[in-house]
């Protein structure tokens, strides 16, 4: 079994090295990974009729029904989709009382055949895919399964088979062996209780090197940013990092129904979530600080952002965000602004949040998956910011001033994903060229975040490589904010600030050849109105005093790490 | 004749109980599922052995061991127990959802026989020609491109790109900035450059397009939300109209959705025409409703 899946990975990486010359990405897609269609029994709750069809055709960009009586639509259309319904009880209550015994299958081969059927390469790309969802009392543990291709698939494992995420790659690597390729992307880590990225395995016991790589195998890419909250970083693990606050939403997903009793909601005392283990940058520090001291790293993901809406539809757009969690829950306006009856916190709370951006050469399935294989993605947070970033030994000062910079960032060295190996002691240099949304706003500014480990202890920082309105990093270490020209009344900004572009060539002033380190980019935009304050807005109301009226969208590429030669 | 005696009964939980019942069998009846006759007996046969066999061996790759097939046997038992004492107690009856799901099952029944109808030639001929707009290829396209910089020149863009549209035109060659995306592009779909450029420079491309001599030709400067362009159409594909043959699946899905949807409105009708309905009046209705 080893034998094949080795194999099987040989044969990706040689697919890779073998072309002349480095592989050169041309194109960014975006996408959604995680959507829920009426076959997920909360969807069902909540109202959500929508089926994979339905939800295919809006992603595309057709007009779809909608309870309250309109059709929605999106802006720009999607590139790709994932349907990940709940693998427990698919489909059950949807199909109501005395389901026939086979329901699950049925459905099942109903999202497989529409995946199959609004697959269009070169123009839409589906997976097929399912959400394995584990919510003990202890926290969550949830990951969706994508599947590389449509045939000879298997039925679900899921929640009701094993809760103990080593099985449900037990059961990846089973299917891998039979030639049946999946991956599994883990979500909300941020009301994980910290169990995500708990430096210890499912029963408490140290890692070890076979576990690290199981993981790695299954899990190249993590979920950081969607409806429920930000998984990046968390203002306790990152005091300096004064944009660590973005759309944080610190409810357990397991505790949401009052604890100890059955007193007024009201009453309910509020449980947050452990923090530490919850969060992506910690864990990324924490694999190079684990790979220098115990030679591997259990933590060596990608970024990929998506919806986790329960309504059918992905309405990523800030300003066209129309159901989320589905058409009973937030039908209209006015359900949106005052629901609150299945949740402690407000239903503003959540985030029309996110979207993964793939580099890739055509938009096709085996492309698409191959980009998640090798993490060559990036969040966002539901904006089409474009970023590219690459790091290496020697490119020059003008290598972003060519026409042919794209080609120079892949042969001097790796994008995104990428791991560089020591060079001679030099300082490696990182080309990064970040472009706005063409239909959205303008850019603040591009970060670099470092993470490294030094003497048993893990350290990060933030630098400000690029900033718009010719702004200068202070002696504080800090640069000045960019403005806000948002009207949270009316929901309007405008483009006077930021810039269109940004771009750096950057080496680090406080590297050093002999230690591990994680590098990666953030690329942030101007402050825009959130989706609550169009909603209030539209409604001629001021924005609601519990969420920010506004928001800075952003996007965060997968990280790219440094290994010395030792 | 005194009909508080018949209302008492009507109070009584056990009456209400039977009448529920009775109103289950006629409903499952009409659906055509089966009545629970048989309810103290579960039979696991030959047939749902292979179905939890099936199941494993399509998770696993494997046939399930004896024990292993066991435990399913126990677990499902398991499961249909609880099912049916929940049926027993009536878990279902006056459940806003258990009725909601009842509704749609019969709903997604009627679907399900509309949904394999098949159109004859001529009624898939007629929709397609009645919904022609939908089955559109959109142009198609080859360009290159130079990018004056907003952000680097800031109010002299326009100028900048104008003067270096003279020089281009004279045969000359001019520096341009470097671009986030591609300088020649090949697109399938011109759609896409809304995505790449940002709104309005579709239209400006498709409407150069239709000039006569506009191939092969530089024109600009075309705004986009980074700057300015200078294009040159290397290639240009119209739009057209797809023909039936093309899209024949495309037509037959979405023949089929419409159908389904007509049909059920149809048997919707005739549902409803055995019943008769009593509304409380309207008028008094004040209190209820926003003014």
């Amino acid at each position: 079994m080893r034998v094949v899946i080795r194999l099987w990975l040989a044969t990706l990486l040689a697919a890779g090295a073998a072309a002349q010359g480095p592989a050169v990405s041309e194109n960014v897609y975006f996408g959604d990974l995680h959507l829920h269609t009426r076959y997920s029994n909360d969807a069902a709750t909540f109202g959500t009729t929508r089926t994979p069809d339905d939800a295919y055709r809006y992603a595309k960009g057709e007009a779809v029904p909608h309870l309250g009586g309109i059709e929605i639509q999106l802006r720009t259309p999607l590139d790709f989709l994932a349907v990940t319904d709940h693998a427990e009880n698919l489909g059950r209550r949807q199909a109501g009382p005395n389901p026939p015994p086979d329901l699950g299958r049925a459905v099942w081969a109903e999202i497989v055949e529409a995946a199959v059927r609004h697959y269009a390469p070169g123009e839409f790309t589906t997976f097929a895919a399912y959400e394995w969802t584990v919510g003990t009392r202890e926290g969550n543990l949830h990951r969706n399964v994508i599947f590389a291709d449509t045939d000879d698939l298997p039925f679900p494992f899921s929640r009701l088979d094993s809760d103990n995420p080593e099985d449900l790659w037990d059961f990846l690597d089973t299917q891998r062996a039979a030639g049946v390729e999946a991956l599994a992307i883990p979500h909300n880590s941020n009301v994980s209780n910290g169990k995500m990225f708990a430096l210890v395995d499912f029963a408490g016991a140290p890692m070890t090197a076979d576990y690290a790589a199981q993981r790695l195998r299954n899990e190249p890419v993590v979920e950081i940013t969607q409806a429920k909250g930000t998984s990046e970083t968390h203002p306790v693990l990152s005091p300096n990092d004064e944009f660590a606050d973005f759309e944080l939403f610190p409810e357990l997903l397991t505790a949401n129904r009052p604890i100890g009793g059955d007193g007024p909601r009201a009453e309910v005392v509020r449980v947050d979530g452990l923090v530490p283990g919850s969060y992506a940058r910690e864990a990324l520090v924490n694999g190079v600080r684990m790979q220098a001291e115990r030679g591997f790293n259990p933590f060596q993901f990608g970024f990929v952002g998506a919806t986790d809406f329960h309504s059918g539809t992905s309405a990523v757009e800030e300003n066209n965000m129309t159901s989320m969690s589905g058409d009973a829950v937030d039908a209209t306006l006015e359900e949106r602004l005052v629901t609150n009856t299945w949740s402690r916190l407000p239903f503003v709370a959540r985030s029309a949040a996110g979207l993964t951006a793939a580099w890739a050469n055509a938009n096709t399935r085996e492309e698409l998956y191959t980009a998640f294989r090798r993490r060559e993605t990036y969040a966002t947070t539901g904006t089409r910011i474009t970023v590219r970033f690459f790091g290496g030994w020697n490119y020059g000062d003008d290598v972003l001033d060519g026409d042919d910079w794209v080609a120079r960032g892949y042969a001097g060295g790796v994008p995104m994903g990428g791991v560089l190996r020591g060079g001679e002691g030099e300082t490696p240099t990182f080309v990064i060229r970040a472009a706005k949304d063409p239909v959205a706003a303008n850019l603040d500014r591009i970060q670099v975040i470092k993470g490294w480990s030094a003497e048993g202890e893990t350290f990060e920082r933030i630098y400000d490589v690029a900033l718009s309105d010719g702004r200068q990093v202070g002696p504080t270490g800090k640069a000045p904010p960019v403005g806000n020209t948002v009207d949270v009344m009316r929901a309007t900004y405008t483009n006077d600030i930021g810039a269109a572009s940004l771009e750096a060539v950057w080496r680090d002033p406080d590297f050093d050849p002999d230690v591990h380190a994680v590098y990666y980019v953030r690329v942030i935009e101007i402050p825009t109105p959130r989706w609550s304050t169009y909603d209030t807005a539209a409604a001629g109301l001021p924005p609601r005093g519990d969420v920010m009226p506004t928001l800075q969208e952003r996007a965060y590429t997968s990280p790219i790490w440094y290994m010395p030669n030792n | 004749m005194n009909a508080s005696p018949w209302r008492r009964l009507w109070r009584e939980p056990l009456t209400r109980f039977f009448a529920a019942g009775a109103g289950l069998f006629v409903l499952y009846a009409l659906v055509g599922g089966r009545a629970p006759t048989d309810d103290r007996h579960i039979v696991i046969d030959r047939y749902e052995l292979e179905t939890l066999a099936a199941l494993w061996q399509a998770q696993w790759r494997r046939p399930p061991t004896r024990d292993e097939l066991s435990r399913l046997v126990v677990d499902r038992v398991r499961e249909e127990v609880l099912y049916r004492e929940a049926l027993a107690l009536d878990l279902d009856e006056n459940d806003v959802l258990v009725r909601r799901r009842l509704a749609e099952k019969l709903e997604m029944a009627l679907n399900d026989v509309a949904a394999t109808a098949e159109p004859s030639g001529d009624d898939l001929r007629r929709y397609f020609e009645s919904h022609a707009d939908r089955y559109v290829e959109p142009p198609g396209l080859t360009l290159t491109h130079r990018f004056f910089s907003r952000d680097r020149r800031g109010g002299s863009v326009e100028a900048d790109a104008q003067a270096a549209l003279e020089a281009l035109v004279a045969g000359g060659t001019v520096d341009d900035d470097s671009f986030h995306a591609a300088k020649t592009l090949e697109l399938q779909d011109a759609d896409r450059l809304e995505r790449i450029f940002g709104t309005g420079f579709r239209d400006a491309v498709v409407e150069h397009a239709a000039r006569p001599g506009s191939r092969h030709a530089w024109f600009g400067p075309v705004p986009s939300a980074y700057g300015a362009h200078l294009v040159r159409l290397d290639a240009y594909r119209e739009g057209r109209r797809r023909t039936l043959d093309e899209v024949r699946e495309t037509v037959l899905d979405d023949w089929r959705r419409d159908h389904v949807a007509a049909r059920e409105s149809e048997r919707y009708a005739e549902m409803r025409a055995r019943y008769e309905v009593d509304v409380a009046p309207f008028a008094s209705i004040g209190d209820l409703v926003q003014p």
